[in-house]
């Protein structure tokens, strides 16, 4: 169940990545949805679900991109492995924490996607310091968004079933 | 612990090499597209597609119902009758310019001596450092590999890599990887267009230094590159300098406005263009 939720979530990650910029008629979105996924499940579940996460997300990814399939998934499942192990030694919980982790694993991931690129000799993507400030930025807060939202989830899934429950027998009162 | 350290270890090392291979079969054999590949990214273009239409079709559902739920006092019936309105002028808004753009693309296909196929924009490229389209049109439709895409106004792009059975993957004019074969409209200097770094710019290269070039100038494609149909307005000039070298620098403003793009016409190119064009 859970690694159904996790597949789940990397491939709603994706799609949410490809299809949001439509929404707001811009070419492209300088956010990476999938490596903030990535990340939050190595946190979360160890080394192992890291690699398999980064593998999964990176592979779609680049299915749904104009670049070498492989590059992204490289970059991400060694970014989930090494976020696991630390998680694993470091121990901690909380915001911080997280936030630390997402912008260092955008950093990285960068480095290494425009490495690969440069190491293939392939046309490799022009990166500049202000492009991974931003998406460092735009992770971060798309972070804190999933955090809150998955932690939030079931107290509000839990809230709207109240109030569906107090419509129900109002309702069934006034007919 | 040990033996559990070493297995991840081999692991890590796996899934790394995997990797590595994939990458390295690809750089070699760029052209070909092998199934995985095909069906992962159909698969995610479907997904792409049923997501665009699920989330267009809750927010009208909120919109139209939801939304209007707890209007219970007077007044507030007011303001959501007021607020509906205001909806349906947004939506009759929209499908008007919905219609005008169908329109466009309409005119501009009966206009044209190509075939060409409608197709609508369901996704736009999974990384940021890429420009790539995806659209609702595949093999299934005849798409292959190095199609041009061109909207009303003028071009859009080219297909690339293997597409799926209804779906393919379209490379802007503003990709760092994408060029196109270029006329200076007024004074035929020929030249090549290409994207300009982190930019939604184009440039023009190999234009010489004693052609007269103006800002203002219509660019168009001039066919040779066997790709775009030859006359399509590419954009108009911003910036024209001397260089230093035998070429001027010239910058040039695309007329497509890539994030507005909803539909596009692809040509098919069934032999005729190289036929049109003159070229082989």
């Amino acid at each position: 169940m859970k690694v159904v939720a996790l597949v789940a979530a990397i491939v709603l990650s994706v799609t949410v990545q490809t299809t949001a910029a439509r929404f707001f008629d811009l070419t492209f979105v300088n956010i990476d949805i999938p490596l903030v996924v990535v990340v939050l499940a190595a946190l979360s579940r160890g080394p192992i679900v890291g690699l398999w996460a980064g593998t999964l997300a990176g592979f779609l990814q680049d299915l749904m991109s104009g670049g070498l399939v492989g590059v992204s998934g490289f970059s991400k499942s060694l970014i989930g492995v090494t976020i696991g192990f630390l998680a694993r030694r470091l121990m901690h919980t909380g915001y911080g924490y997280r936030i630390l982790f997402i912008a260092l694993a955008t950093i990285i991931n960068v480095v290494l996607f425009v490495g690969v690129y440069r190491l293939i000799e392939f046309t490799t993507p022009v990166v500049e310091g202000v492009n991974v400030l931003q998406q460092g930025i735009l992770n971060v807060a798309a972070g804190i968004l999933i955090v809150v939202t998955s932690e939030r989830m079931p107290v509000l899934w839990h809230g709207i079933r109240k109030r569906l429950m107090v419509l129900r027998i109002q309702r069934w009162r006034t007919n | 612990m040990f033996k559990k350290r070493q297995r991840i270890g081999y692991l890590v090392l796996a899934v790394l090499l995997g990797h590595v291979i994939l990458i390295s079969a690809q750089v070699n054999v760029r052209q070909e597209g092998n199934l995985l590949q095909v069906v992962g990214f159909s698969a995610l273009a479907g997904i792409d597609e049923i997501f665009v239409s699920s989330a267009n079709a809750v927010g009208s559902v909120w919109s139209r119902y939801l939304s209007l739920r707890d209007t219970e006092e007077e007044n507030a019936v007011l303001r959501e009758s007021i607020a509906q309105l205001e909806l349906q002028l947004q939506q009759q808004n929209a499908l008007a310019r919905q219609a005008r753009s169908l329109h466009r693309l309409l005119e501009l296909r009966n206009s044209i001596d190509l075939l060409t196929l409608p197709a609508k924009v369901i996704a736009v490229d999974a990384t940021p450092w890429f420009r790539t389209f995806t659209v609702n049109r595949g093999t299934g439709d005849g798409v292959q590999q190095d199609f041009a895409v061109i909207a009303p106004n003028g071009v859009v792009g080219r297909v690339i890599g293997t597409p799926g059975p209804r779906a393919a993957k379209v490379q802007l004019l503003i990709d760092r990887n994408a060029a196109a074969g270029a006329l200076i409209d007024r004074t035929r200097a020929a030249g090549v267009v290409a994207a300009v770094d982190g930019q939604s710019l184009l440039r023009m290269d190999y234009v010489s230094n004693l052609e007269d070039v103006r800002i203002g100038d219509s660019v168009v494609t001039s066919g040779t590159d066997g790709i775009y149909p030859k006359g399509f307005v590419i954009g108009t000039i911003r910036n024209v300098q001397r260089g230093e070298d035998l070429y001027k620098t010239i910058l040039v403003d695309p007329v497509v406005d890539f994030g507005n793009l909803e539909n596009v016409l692809i040509v098919v190119n069934d032999g005729r263009l190289a036929e049109l064009e003159g070229v082989e």
